[in-house]
């Protein structure tokens, strides 16, 4: 009866200290932008002229493969926003985890914007992080911010 | 003589009370500016007197009228309000504005998912046909407004003042002293300020009728009319996009 309640305590502490783990750095002149009232992300960030960065975890269901995610992301935001595909890439997060970038553009108002999704599929979880802002402010960034989302574990 | 800038005083006086109760302020202005004139008593047969006046404003009146009626066509007012199903709602509005330009108009004012445009007015109804490329209308209201009297009377009104302000500046020239001269000019800064309101409202009703105003908005389908598939049952997924990300940081 012990080692039940051991196993399970520590299967706890274990999921527990796996949700708390997921977050990602900032890129140099972004600041963390807090979420009192909770939010479906783990880590949100802003530049002073407004690029914006995120990272939030979804449980991966049964058989969900880098593929199926990336395919499914990029139907949604082509075919459901109307973005264009401007950009994907094979990458590797800091942790060695195979995952997918994308690069989107849309206009709106007359304005041009980027929009950088990457993912990764991590064990039970699907990692996206999210970037964008207006294209005239994310372009210098570029680098930065990629380099920032690789970070996501 | 040395009697008579007081009397003008007085009548401009009950000239001004006589505008406050029952006259417009053109009205008053233009009653204050035969007493004056009257009073002023030019002896010459050069200045009319407020009789000839009266008759000569009413004669250009009439032929103004007589020549906006016989040659100018109705002035309208077109504006439209529809509602148009489309899958992208961001893409519409920008679908939209072009159309716009591509017609001379130009884009008034826009959210992410309404859009006010100004149309030339004899493409108001090639606009409106055009809008069923972008979506499904479901909803649409057209008006046409007549406001040809309207303009006419600005019109005339416009020329009235302008023909005031002519016959104070030549009661200016013959003003005898320092207090009458500021009378007058007081008078003439009143009616200058008038013209000046009523060209701009002239200038706005003319806008008006020289370009449509169209206001569409548009409603996101639920799922692609042209493409019918089964949604991916995870509801994250529609909140990818800078549009969720700038809502979540309530911008």
């Amino acid at each position: 009866m012990r080692r039940i309640v051991l196993i399970a305590a520590l299967a706890a502490v274990s999921g527990l200290a796996g949700c708390l783990a997921r977050t990602m750095n900032l890129p140099a002149d972004f600041v963390k932008v807090e979420q009192p009232y909770g939010g479906p992300y783990a880590v949100r960030g802003i530049s002073a002229d407004g690029v914006m960065i995120a990272l939030r975890f979804e449980r991966n269901p049964q058989n969900g493969t880098l593929a199926f995610w990336t395919e499914a992301m990029t139907n949604q935001v082509v075919s459901g926003r109307g973005y264009k595909a401007a950009g994907s890439e094979d990458v590797a997060s800091a942790a060695k985890v195979p995952g997918r970038l994308l690069t989107f553009t849309a206009q709106k108002q007359g304005v041009g914007f980027t929009y950088v999704l990457v993912v990764f599929v991590q064990g039970s979880d699907i990692l996206i992080g999210e970037a964008g802002g207006r294209t005239d402010a994310v372009e210098p960034k570029l680098a930065e911010i990629k380099k920032a989302l690789l970070t996501a574990r | 003589m040395r009697t008579l800038p007081v009397v003008a005083c007085v009548a401009l006086a009950l000239g001004l009370a006589a505008g406050c109760a029952e006259e417009s302020r053109y009205d008053a202005v233009l009653l204050r500016t035969r007493e004056m004139e009257k009073m002023l008593g030019d002896q010459t047969a050069k200045t009319p007197t407020a009789a000839t006046a009266g008759r000569a404003e009413t004669t250009v009146q009439t032929a103004a009228a007589e020549a906006v009626a016989s040659v100018e066509p109705r002035k309208v007012v077109y504006t439209g309000s529809f509602t148009v199903l489309v899958p992208d709602a961001a893409a519409a509005v920008e679908a939209t504005r072009r159309l716009a330009e591509s017609m001379g108009g130009y884009m008034q004012h826009s959210t992410l998912d309404s859009i006010v445009v100004r149309i030339p007015a004899a493409r108001f109804g090639e606009a409106a046909e055009a809008l069923k490329n972008i979506g499904t209308v479901t909803d649409r209201q057209i008006d046409a407004q007549d406001v040809t009297e309207e303009y006419e009377d600005l019109e005339l009104r416009l020329k009235s003042a302008r023909a005031l302000l002519d016959k104070l500046l030549a009661l200016l020239e013959k003003a005898q002293n320092v207090k009458d001269a500021m009378e007058v000019e007081r008078e003439a800064a009143r009616v200058r300020a008038e013209i000046e309101k009523l060209e701009g409202q002239k200038n706005r009703l003319s806008s008006r009728i020289a370009y449509a105003t169209l206001t569409v908005r548009f409603t996101p389908t639920k799922e692609a009319p042209r493409e019918l598939k089964a949604a991916l049952p995870f509801f994250w997924l529609r909140e990818l996009g800078i549009e969720h990300l700038m809502n979540a940081f309530g911008l």
